[in-house]
């Protein structure tokens, strides 16, 4: 279970309003490599990884994306909440204002709405990993062509910060991924998926 | 400790810690025979506690369990943690 800390993993002030930032900056809350995403594959595919130390891991790191997410929430928010109407229609958020007003709302940077069919579970500790590090790395490119469109330091910052957590997160499952596979290669069967049928 | 500190800088102070906990969470997940990580994870979280403590007293409630009820329902008085930047 969860308990709600009323702090943010990284401290998030921005002063200018910017409508065109925010809309970038949504697909990180319900984009293909958001964060929303990132915490439900994680937080899913714990059950199944059948090294207890990996399935800490995918906890941990499950957990910090939730934070991440509160992160690009609260980002989209301090960007939009003093908008005019007149810098809704000049930034390109009227189509996203006219569905949502300045609510937060998990879609994309089109306003595609956010999909389980872009994170994946298999209960396969080999296959699982690969699409973490993959995912991490998919993130880190989103957070890399969100600071190519944006040069305000009060977003960039916390943007950046975001960008190192995936390079972390990508080292730490490469780990993990080393342990399940020092595991496979003491009873030599690399090639079955060592989580089912379950093993004692 | 410096009681000079701004809600600002002691929930920066604060943050800073905690972040320095989940980095060698993650870390030690990986690493759980690391000697060094594991001394520099208890000394990290000593310091949160006594940042927190001191935070709480100033300013109120990080977790629900930090309210005390003499101040009345604190959780729900203080402000968002994504309110910053007005």
């Amino acid at each position: 279970m969860w308990e709600y800390l009323k702090q943010l993993e990284y401290p998030i002030r921005i002063r200018k309003p910017d409508a065109r930032a925010a809309k970038v900056i949504l697909s990180q809350y319900g984009g293909p490599n958001g964060e929303l995403g990132a915490s439900l594959r994680y937080l899913s595919q714990k059950f199944a990884m059948p090294d207890r130390r990996v399935a800490g891991l995918l906890n941990d790191i499950g957990t910090e994306e939730l934070a991440h997410l509160e992160m690009i929430g609260t980002m989209v928010r301090q960007l939009t909440r003093n908008l005019t109407i007149e810098q809704i229609k000049e930034g390109g958020f009227d189509a996203y204002f006219a569905d949502h007003t300045t609510g937060i709302w998990p879609a994309n940077a089109s306003g595609m709405p956010w999909s389980a069919a872009t994170i994946q579970s298999v209960g396969d500790p080999l296959a699982d990993l690969a699409e973490d590090m993959a995912a991490e790395q998919k993130a880190r490119v989103t957070y890399d062509n969100i600071l190519k469109l944006v040069d305000d330091p009060d977003i960039c910052d916390p943007i950046r910060f975001l960008r190192e957590r995936e390079i972390v997160h990508f080292q730490r499952f490469g780990e993990a991924m080393g342990m399940i596979r020092d595991k496979l290669n003491e009873k030599n069967f690399y090639a079955f998926n060592p989580a089912y049928p379950p093993r004692k | 400790m410096n009681m000079e500190f701004t809600e600002e800088q002691l929930s920066n102070e604060i943050a800073a810690v905690r972040f320095a906990l989940i980095e060698l969470t993650l870390f030690l997940d990986t690493h759980p025979c690391d000697a060094q990580a594991l001394a520099l994870f208890t000394e990290y979280r000593d310091k949160l506690l006594a940042l927190s403590e001191q935070y709480v007293s100033l300013f109120g409630p990080l977790e629900v369990y930090d309210v005390s009820g003499k101040n009345g329902w604190t959780w729900g008085l203080t402000p968002m943690p994504f309110e910053g930047g007005r």
